[in-house]
């Protein structure tokens, strides 16, 4: 077998050659017009967007929040200005029912035009119905209804009393009412008197007095009905005459709004209530008692007292706005969606009316588009169910959580529900996407149109001058120096090396642009009038510098020995692998020793991070596989008679992932072997059940991570990393790693087995197996098929020992 | 007769409980906030209707139920004394209200000798144009239309729902108590003296006789108070004298000043 060669410098930083560039700074490149990376997006976003159905709405996922912001304000904010403005929306009283506001849609600016209208007619209404009601013919035409059922109840009474008179009967008013007595002499007859009249007289009289009580009944039994009566004819001279004031100021207003239908009709309906009752238009004195909660919300709070009734609430005014609406609401609770009911307090009472109700983020962005953040929205109660709820009703209806819960048991609005035809795009993170994709049914019928933001984009072909037409978009936008060709190609570099890929470019444009901003700052510090390849390099070194505090630490406790690192000489059983560190922003490698040791046992691979609890699923996945591999190898005709225990040496939090089975693999087999390993040599990758060597992540940090401290020792020419031949394409290496392998100090090895890494990492050939199953002699595995049988021998012989025992116990 | 002072320092007020009379009680309230006067009220405990619950024969019909039932001497005397008691409060509530001293007195007798037995000869005598004999069709009550005749005090007579106050408008017709009207009118109006409007006859027809020039001035007075949307209207009683009928046409309260 052919032990691999190192791979050359080229291969280890794909350059970006900036004489490839056509210009000579961004200055005369065009920015890029659509977001860079984004066509699949874009396509998906101008459906989602463009069709109108049910359920349609859109889900854009990314990882990166701000680019997802920027991606779908950009796109809607194109679509939407070449749509037709939404009508506003008002709530007007229901007369004949506070409880339930109307909608009232009118056209985009209109609302305000009719309020105002509408509030100066109010004010000619207080104006001309006082003047109708308390005017001199008004109160004149009272009176003299007044007089009419006065007189009529007096004449009555006045004849009944003439009546009495005549027949010597006196009719006065006493406190317990109408009282009749006989008379004598002008007063009343003197009880002796009455006694000592003849019976017939006394009888004669007595009959009088019944006979007018009689009629003294009936007339004061028709006074209330005189009363009522009298009522009646106020009420209709009242109305009579508010009809005349009120029609004359409506109606001027109802023809400037004739075609507005809706308009005309709150106008009509207004008309109907003053006439019914111009009590609001009044004095004080004069209006009504205790009105209903809702009338009396807050006469002194808000404008137009008693009149508000009457009033239009322009919820969402639209005057002055070009295009469809594009919301963004980042606070996506119940009451910023679905809108809220206010209230104000008043002599101890929470009170509202019509005109407290408020416009939420989904009645704002009908007729356009609402931008909500998925993982806001799901961490605020009961607003995803009221966004559901809303969608799939087409109409928003307005109430508290109370309500939605049936928790409120106090009387409070009801708004009529305002109709929707609102796109809602949610943005968010890909687990979001799939949790709601996967647990709630209703996601996918309402958010049918998907919208998955790339996170990186082909090098090749037209790659690197999307990059620079990015770079140009970015500069003009937000001032900065003009980059020349180099820092252009820089940048492209630094996007090949985000991206974890050679061959693609990261497409995660807000870290594009702040590493654009960073190497400004640095040009203007040197004060140059472009910024070059020099400061885009010293912008990405000082954002290391600023994060590499864990990463330099790490360095420092290797170097002074308290963390085992070797990275010279041989040793049996302790291989050097590569590991990456998440710092928050910053991601780098480290080696890690990783160390095996075996002995009798019963075929078992023990890893210990695992026992203890800190090995994740996949670390684990890895050394079952890994063990598989050797019972496959070497344990085919029988047993494998050992036991290995495998350890991230000075490990002491959780590890997880596969990309040290090949160096765990390799550890195992240079203990079963007993063949010493270099320890200026490092891998990584993971390995199958064939012992193929598969490719890993991060790559290029961890090789940075061993050359950094084979760097720092000093390099001795014979050291190098060996990653997975498949993992070749993903290699964008620093600068200096890349000058040292040029320079012979520092090796790349790309592996495809892990017989070639065992073969270079102990300098012994692996070996093959001949036609008779044995191995090459003296490799690799032909000491560690020999170390297996002389376990096997030794495992046969301590059973052989042990039934001998057992056979003497039994004599 | 001695003339009276442009300015009482008694005020009589003739309460019988109908609405006209607590409004009497209002207006002399209000002319003794702006004179200083002190109020009288008097309730007077007819005779009449206490013989009226006595007679044998006598019925009474509820004026809201219509029912009808004998008279009971002493629920007569109960409703009366209750009616007392609720004129005594809305006289203290009157005088609690205006800071005005008014007392109260109740006394047995018809109204118009109680009247007589209260007054004294500076005393300014206020009472309702009409009492209960309104349910009647009365526009003058018998009390007021004879105190008005009598012309022995000043009287003031008020309508229902009437209130005293500015503007105040005084018949300066240049007959003798002309003067003591203007006097007693700016004494009512008080500091609101500017709002006063005395209103002068601009002619008098030759060949007339003195009655209807007087029944002549007497409407135009009223009408004039009518348009100046007087309060209160001060006449020299000798030109209301033998019209008293028409003041019961009145726009307003009306002062009588002998």
């Amino acid at each position: 077998m052919t032990v691999p060669s190192p791979l050359p410098p080229a291969s280890l930083r794909p350059r970006c050659d900036p004489a490839s560039l056509p210009f000579s700074t961004t200055a005369e490149v065009a920015p890029l017009a659509d977001p860079l990376g984004q066509a699949r997006a874009l396509e998906a976003l101008a459906f989602g967007t463009g069709i109108r159905r049910d359920g349609f709405h859109l889900f854009v996922m990314g990882s990166n929040e701000a680019g997802r912001r920027r991606l779908v304000a950009g796109a809607l904010a194109a679509r939407a200005a070449r749509e037709p403005v939404p009508p506003d929306l008002c709530y007007v009283r229901d007369f004949d029912d506070a409880r339930h506001p109307r909608v009232l849609r009118l056209p985009a600016g209109r609302g305000r035009a009719f309020q105002r209208d509408v509030d100066a007619m109010l004010d000619d209404l207080a104006a001309a119905i006082p003047a109708a009601l308390e005017g001199d013919e008004h109160r004149a035409r009272l009176r003299a209804v007044e007089e009419e059922v006065r007189e009529e109840h007096e004449k009555a009474m006045a004849a009944l009393r003439e009546k009495a008179q005549a027949r010597g009967i006196t009719l006065v008013r006493t406190p317990l009412g109408f009282a009749l007595a006989p008379l004598r002499d002008g007063h009343v007859m003197p009880t002796e008197v009455f006694e000592a009249l003849p019976a017939e007289d006394k009888a004669r009289i007595e009959a009088a007095i019944e006979a007018l009580q009689e009629e003294l009944r009936e007339i004061v039994t028709a006074m209330p009905r005189l009363e009522k009566a009298l009522r009646e004819r106020v009420r209709a001279l009242a109305r009579e005459t508010t009809e005349a004031a009120v029609a004359r100021e409506v109606d001027e207003t109802a023809a400037r709004w004739a075609d507005e239908p809706a308009a005309k009709a709150h106008l009509l309906a207004v008309r109907a209530d003053v006439v019914a009752d111009p009590s609001p238009f009044l004095r004080p004195a004069e209006s009504k008692e205790s009105p209903p909660l809702f009338e009396e919300a807050s006469d002194g709070a808000v404008p137009g007292g008693p009149r508000r009734r009457y009033r239009v609430h322009v919820v969402v005014d639209r005057a002055g706005e070009r295009g469809a609406p594009v919301v963004e609401e980042p606070h996506p609770s119940h009451p910023n969606l679905v809108g809220r009911v206010e209230y104000l307090a008043k002599m101890g009472a929470l009170v509202t009316d019509f005109d407290l109700l408020r416009a939420g983020a989904l009645q704002r962005a009908d007729g356009g588009y609402l931008v909500l953040e998925a993982r806001a929205l799901l961490t605020q109660p009961w607003a995803w169910e009221a966004l559901k709820q809303s969608l799939r009703a087409r109409c928003v209806r307005t109430e508290s959580l109370g309500q939605t819960l049936g928790l409120l048991h106090t009387v409070t609005l009801e708004p009529e529900a305002a109709p929707l035809a609102t796109k809602v795009v949610l943005t968010g993170e890909r687990e979001v996407f799939r949790l709601l994709d996967a647990y709630d049914p209703d996601f996918r019928a309402l958010f049918k149109v998907v919208v998955d933001l790339d996170e990186d984009l082909p090098r090749d072909g037209d790659g690197p001058l999307a990059y620079a037409r990015f770079v140009a978009g970015v500069v003009v936008e937000e001032g900065l120096s003009p980059f020349d060709r180099g820092a252009v190609a820089a940048v492209v570099e630094s996007g090949a090396r985000w991206a974890g890929d050679a061959a693609r470019l990261s497409a995660r444009t807000e870290d594009l642009a702040d590493l654009l901003r960073e190497a400004d700052w640095f040009a203007r510090e040197a004060g140059a009038a472009t910024v070059g390849a020099a400061h885009v390099a010293a912008a990405v070194a000082a954002r290391e510098r600023r994060l590499g505090r864990v990463r330099e630490r790490l360095l420092e406790e290797t170097l002074s020995g308290t963390l085992l690192v070797e990275t010279t000489g041989r040793r049996v059983g302790t291989v050097n692998g590569l590991a990456v560190l998440d710092a928050g922003r910053f991601a780098f490698g480290r080696p890690a020793r990783i160390s095996a040791r075996v002995r009798l046992g019963k075929g078992d691979v023990v890893d210990l991070e695992r026992e203890v609890d800190l090995g994740g699923p996949v670390h684990s996945k890895g050394v079952l596989i890994l063990s598989a591999f050797l019972g496959a190898r070497f344990g085919a005709d029988g047993p494998l008679a050992f036991h290995g225990t495998l350890a991230f040496e000075q490990s002491y939090g959780p590890v997880e992932g596969d990309s040290a089975s090949c160096a765990e693999l390799v550890a195992l087999l240079s203990a079963l072997a007993d063949l010493p390993v270099r320890q200026d040599l490092a891998i990584t990758g993971s390995v199958d059940q064939h012992g193929a060597v598969q490719a890993v992540g991060g790559v290029s940090e961890k090789l940075e991570g061993f050359f950094d401290l084979c760097s720092a020792r000093g390099l001795s020419g014979t050291q190098g990393a060996l990653l997975p031949a498949s993992n070749v394409r993903h290699l964008a290496l620093r600068d200096d790693v890349v000058e040292a392998a040029a320079a012979g100090r520092f090796s790349v090895h790309a592996v495809a087995t892990v017989d070639e890494a065992v073969e270079l990492l102990t300098g012994v050939p692996a070996g093959v197996r001949g036609p008779d199953g044995t191995w090459t002699e003296g490799s690799v595995n032909a000491r560690v098929a020999a170390r297996l049988a002389a376990f096997e021998q030794r495992r046969r012989e301590a059973a052989r020992d042990d039934r001998r025992a057992a056979g003497k116990d039994g004599a | 007769m001695t003339a009276p002072a442009p300015a009482p320092r008694r005020l009589v007020v003739a309460v019988d409980g109908s609405a006209a009379s607590l409004a009497a009680l209002a207006a002399a309230v209000a002319v003794a906030l702006r004179t200083g006067a002190r109020v009288e009220a008097v309730f007077a405990e007819d005779p009449d209707l206490l013989a009226l619950a006595g007679a044998p024969a006598a019925r009474v019909v509820a004026e809201r139920t219509a029912a009808s039932s004998r008279v009971d001497p002493a629920a007569m005397a109960r409703a009366v004394a209750a009616l007392a008691d609720r004129v005594g409060a809305a006289v203290a509530q009157a005088a609690a209200r205006a800071r005005v001293p008014c007392a109260h007195r109740v006394v047995r007798a018809r109204p118009a000798e109680a009247l007589d037995a209260t007054l004294q000869a500076d005393d300014w005598v206020v009472l309702g144009r009409v009492g209960h004999s309104e349910a009647f069709g009365a526009r003058l009550g018998s009390t007021a239309s004879l105190l008005a005749t009598q012309g022995r005090h000043v009287v003031m007579l008020v309508g229902r729902g009437e209130v005293v106050a500015t503007p105040v408008a005084v018949l300066d017709d240049g007959s003798e108590g002309a003067a003591r009207a203007v006097a007693a009118a700016r004494a009512v109006a008080g500091a609101d003296g500017g709002r006063l409007v005395v209103l002068r006859p601009v002619a008098v027809a030759v060949g007339e006789g003195a009655g209807p020039v007087a029944a002549r001035t007497l409407v135009a007075a009223l009408d004039a108070a009518r348009v100046h949307g007087a309060r209160l209207l001060v006449v020299p009683a000798g030109s209301a004298a033998g019209q008293e009928d028409r003041l019961a046409d009145a726009p307003c309260a009306v002062l009588l000043v002998p």
